[in-house]
């Protein structure tokens, strides 16, 4: 009976102890998988994650410049740059020669950086390497050398389109050019995904995508390549041949306004600015301004016509060769004696211009010049893009009407001359510049009237004609038209005798006119400074390889009479 | 009788379901796996044909640039711009 008594009081103790465990068990389950406590379960999952998801970036490219026929001028290309922790390197399987070796570095001065680095916890070892370079140094497997992967800007163009294009730095921002002036456009911002690696570092599980990669918009220049290395090629020779201290050349395409090269002397390579210096890095057809001179004649002369006073029969009596405005003398270089309005272009008659502002009124000359878009910002959107002055008077004075006249007391930037000399492409109508492929019309606004335009156009020819003051801008097998100009250049007092910009600004061929081409040489030397000795032959050479590229048909005859000339 | 057996087939049938799913759950995660190390072999691929690009771009434009080609054809090819003469302008009929 007892026995009983004793084994029942035993099974009860068993029983419990056996249910105990089971919920000992459960409530430390619960305790680490299930309640919200300290060192619970978001504590245990956060250290697991910790362990094996890692946020990855995902490298999104900057957007492509190219030129309007799709040629590339600025590409982004992959590189890996290699960073060291160097708390996590094991120095004696460390092997610096080696790795020395694969990247072309001074094995001395690498491992002093080792040294010099060797508390920190971060170095780059190499930024923007070849893939392939990378690989190598990655193969080696030393513990705390990591691969980041980054993308480097590429210019293909090199020195020839440096300064249309421009530059980023290191760390992809556009520092110069295009790729300054649009550099939200082209700028990629890069995602990031949440990923689960396993040990070896293998991705095994994605989890979410947290940012989406956003590449670069691509960007199309008005740039034609084939034209811009002709360009180029001609200025860069001048430069030599002149021995001038800068210059710039634009062609414009003359119905629609776009800039089809745009080339600067001195220029740089792009893709090695180790000695730039900030000479080299100035887009002067857009940001130098110099006084158009001459070049502002046919608007004088334009301005006249529309003013009712002149017709193409005036005539005008420039003897003795100079005149006396106010206290200032302006001269001929010869007595051209009596001349139509078309002789004073040919023959770019200071005298003549002079005569002919005296009858006008000053707001006359301005309002044309400023139709033409002299002394307004263009709108290119290119950094550093200088406006130009043209000077406006409640009441003029009138030397300063005298002088604006013939182009000097304001002053225009390559590009600006350019734009304005699609008028005389356009029936009268000027067009706007812009460095980017056009799709559909060109605004335009009205300088000339057609008729007085189609006036203005054949004294424009004549300039380069056998009496004209250029006839070095002559083509080989197209008409021209165009007009010379030389400035002094200003000192520190006043305008410097000895330094010129000589330039050239005309059109082709002249019964379509098809391009404008815009030369300016700064401070040419010996001895030859005129825009018709120094501009005027780079114009024609430029001009015709343009004209013979674009395939537009010659309208010239042989080539032998020219050459009699 | 009937009573009771409905319960235990109906017992049986989760069971069977529960392990199907479970089996189902382990081959889907295969084929995710799968597919993440073929995503992972994909992008590796594509990165590297970028740079493939990159270098070909590299290439190209530095045996296709103009100086170049202009200097292989006037000192290699023996050509040349055409002169005035030698040029004959065609008119075509619309």
């Amino acid at each position: 009976m007892s026995e009983y008594q004793t084994a029942s009081w035993r099974f009860g103790v068993v029983t419990a102890v056996m249910a105990a465990l089971p919920l000992a068990l459960v409530a430390r389950m619960a305790y680490l998988q299930i309640l919200p406590v300290e060192q619970g379960y978001e504590f245990l999952q956060k250290e697991a994650d910790a362990r094996s998801v890692r946020t990855v970036e995902e490298p999104a490219s900057r957007g492509l410049i190219t030129d309007r026929n799709g040629q590339p001028l600025a590409v982004s290309t992959p590189v890996t740059t290699l960073w060291v922790n160097p708390r996590h390197v094991d120095y004696d399987a460390l092997d610096v020669r080696e790795i020395a070796k694969i990247l072309d570095v001074d094995f001395g001065e690498l491992k002093a950086r080792f040294n010099r680095y060797r508390n920190r916890q971060f170095m780059y070892l190499a930024r923007h390497l070849s893939p392939s370079q990378a690989q190598q140094v990655l193969e080696l497997d030393v513990r705390g050398i990591y691969s980041q992967r980054e993308y480097k800007r590429f210019y293909p163009a090199g020195e020839v389109a440096a300064h249309v294009v421009g530059f980023t730095n290191i760390d992809g921002q556009g520092q110069e050019g295009i790729e300054l002036a649009l550099n939200e456009q082209l700028v990629a911002e890069s995602g990031s995904r949440r990923v689960v690696k396993d040990l070896k570092g293998n991705v095994i599980r994605e989890i979410r995508q947290e940012k989406a990669p956003q590449p670069g918009t691509d960007i199309r220049l008005s740039i034609d390549m084939r034209l811009q290395f002709q360009a180029y090629r001609y200025l860069k020779e001048a430069m030599v041949r002149y021995q001038a201290k800068a210059g710039s050349i634009i062609l414009m395409d003359a119905k629609s306004g776009e800039v089809l090269a745009m080339a600067n002397q001195p220029s740089y390579n792009p893709n090695n600015r180790s000695t730039v210096t900030g000479e080299q890095l100035r887009n002067r057809a857009i940001t130098d301004v110099f006084e158009p001179g001459s070049t502002m004649k046919p608007f004088t002369v334009g301005a006249a016509l529309a003013s009712g006073k002149f017709d193409m029969t005036s005539i005008v009596d420039t003897s003795p060769g100079r005149i006396r405005v106010r206290n200032k003398t302006i001269v001929d270089p010869v007595n051209y004696g009596e001349m139509d309005l078309a002789k004073i272009i040919t023959k770019s008659s200071q005298v003549g211009t002079t005569k002919l502002a005296l009858e006008l009124e000053a707001d006359e000359i301005r309002d044309v010049m400023a139709s033409a878009g002299l002394g307004q910002a263009v709108g290119s959107g290119f950094p550093g893009e200088s406006v130009g002055v043209l000077p406006y008077r409640d009441k003029w004075p009138l030397l300063e009407k005298i002088t604006m006249s013939y182009g000097y007391g304001m002053s225009s930037t390559a590009l600006q001359l350019a734009q304005a000399y699609t008028a005389f492409a356009n029936d009268g109508e000027r067009v706007e510049a812009t460095l980017f492929k056009r799709n559909g019309e060109s605004p335009k606004t009205r300088v000339f009237s057609k008729e007085i335009n189609d006036e203005l156009t054949a004294m424009l020819q004549t300039v380069v004609e056998p009496g004209g003051t250029a006839k070095r801008a002559q083509l080989q097998s197209f008409t021209a038209g165009g007009k010379t100009g030389t400035a002094h250049k200003v000192g520190k007092h006043g305008y410097d005798d000895h330094r010129y910009t000589a330039f050239f600004a005309g059109l082709a061929p002249m019964n379509d006119p098809k391009l404008i081409a815009v030369v300016v040489i700064d401070e040419p030397s010996q001895d030859r400074y005129y825009g018709g000795e120094v501009a005027a032959p780079v114009f024609s050479q430029v001009m015709q390889r343009a004209l013979e590229m674009t395939q537009t048909a010659p309208d010239k005859a042989a080539a032998n009479e020219v050459a009699t000339l | 009788m009937t009573v009771k057996s409905k319960p235990k087939a109906s017992v049986v049938l989760l069971a069977i379901v529960n392990i199907a799913s479970a089996i189902g759950l382990v081959y889907t995660t295969h084929l995710v796996r799968q597919s993440t190390a073929e995503l992972q072999a994909l992008r590796e691929q594509s990165y590297q044909l970028d740079a493939e690009y990159g270098r070909l771009l590299l290439e190209a434009s530095t045996l296709g640039s103009h100086a170049r080609v202009e200097a292989v054809a006037v000192d290699q090819l023996g050509m040349q711009i055409p002169k005035q003469e030698q040029v004959e302008v065609i008119e075509v009929q619309p």
